[in-house]
């Protein structure tokens, strides 16, 4: 039935699956990094939502608050590491710009 | 929301070593506002000091501001609050503000006089487009158990099966199977038409909503919705009536008036050019 097919097809499609595997993993890996923030100010909003919901208690909030806050400062410490690492004048060359967004105009 | 912290392009270092003895060396933007006259809002600024609040011009415009060490603040519910609570202050002395991103600080009042010049017509314009229209949030969470019984009560298909199920002598795999995902989209389906009957209900109070990520798996709806000033109350009238409609099954919570953050984002971006 259907497990047969896949059985049989399984020794030439395992070294490609193989090297796509790996090919992903690096990829997966840098994404990782991108989205470990993004993850983090998640879970800061959701342990809100369940104070709020007196889902957990102040004290518990509190701890796990400082957990996910101590992990969000790493994750920034060492996106700021790499920004150093830029050349000097790259950075004094660089001028702030601001980006004013209203997507009230797309309405 | 976001911290940034804001290095200014200028090599002052000499200054900013001067004036690291002193705690305060840094200022901490919260919003920006159209006001010609210096205007203090109490010691409510951020960090727990007791910092003042002040505002700092350039033309009509005003950035509200308190001192504060250069650091980078976490975004805590502390420091959250602190930031909101300015925010609150402002808009209840009947302003509209343009709100800055969480943590945005500047080395000096100058650099903020020259983000505010250099910014001026882009931050005219965002205010004139806000004026008068205020942010409120609703979030909507439903008490699934009661939703579900009510899926298993009223579903002629669900119902059936579950019957059929409990009398079957033979596995029941597959057709439990089967019930889950009936279970599942009905749910979603019910889910969808509650959020979708909430947003027909609320859309002539408002003049823009928008809907974020659900937090957590009890909600779900987290919207938010711009709100002209003199018809906030036409709203707030509007948001009780609905959560009145679906007493025992959906539970709503209304907080607001925010600033405009769902409608207007003010970035500021390095860019990296030798022309200058």
């Amino acid at each position: 039935m259907l497990g047969l097919g896949k059985l049989l097809g399984a020794p030439f499609t395992l070294p490609m699956a193989g090297m796509k595997f790996v090919f992903k993993q690096v990829a997966d890996l840098a994404d990782q990094e991108l989205n470990d923030e993004s993850t983090l100010r998640e879970q800061l909003l959701l342990l809100q939502v369940q104070l709020e919901d007196g889902d957990i208690d102040e004290d518990e909030f509190t701890e796990r608050e400082a957990d996910v806050l101590t992990r969000l400062r790493v994750i920034k410490e060492r996106k700021m590491a790499q920004a150093t690492e830029t050349p000097v004048e790259a950075q004094f060359d660089a001028r702030r710009r601001l980006v004013v967004e209203t997507p009230l105009d797309e309405e | 929301m976001w911290t940034r912290f804001v290095e200014t392009p200028a090599n002052d270092s000499a200054s900013s070593a001067a004036a690291s003895s002193d705690l305060d060396n840094g200022i901490y933007v919260y919003l920006i506002i159209e006001c010609t006259e210096p205007r203090t809002f109490g010691k409510i600024g951020i960090g727990g000091r007791g910092n003042d609040v002040y505002t700092v011009h350039y033309k009509d415009l005003a950035a509200v501001v308190s001192r504060t060490p250069l650091v980078v603040y976490d975004p805590t519910r502390e420091n959250v609050l602190a930031h909101e609570h300015v925010n609150e202050v402002i808009i209840e002395e009947g302003f509209t503000p343009v709100p800055m991103s969480f943590g945005t600080l500047f080395k000096t009042e100058k650099d903020i006089v020259e983000f505010l010049e250099d910014t001026y017509d882009d931050l005219r314009d965002v205010l004139v487009k806000m004026k008068d229209k205020l942010e409120f949030s609703l979030r909507v969470n439903w008490a699934r158990e009661e939703v579900l019984a009510e899926i298993e009560r009223d579903d002629e298909g669900i119902r059936r099966l579950k019957e059929e199920i409990s009398k079957s002598q033979q596995s029941t795999y597959f057709a439990r199977m089967q019930l889950g995902r009936m279970v599942e989209q009905a749910l979603n389906e019910k889910s969808d038409t509650y959020v979708r009957d909430i947003y027909e209900y609320l859309r002539d109070g408002a003049i823009a909503s928008r809907s974020n990520k659900p937090i957590g798996d009890k909600m779900i709806m987290n919207a938010a919705f711009l709100v002209e000033r003199d018809r906030m109350e036409i709203f707030d009238q509007k948001v009780q009536e609905i959560a009145q409609r679906y007493e025992g099954k959906l539970s709503f919570r209304y907080t607001g008036p925010f600033p405009p953050w769902n409608f207007v984002t003010i970035r500021l971006q390095l860019e990296r050019s030798a022309v200058v």
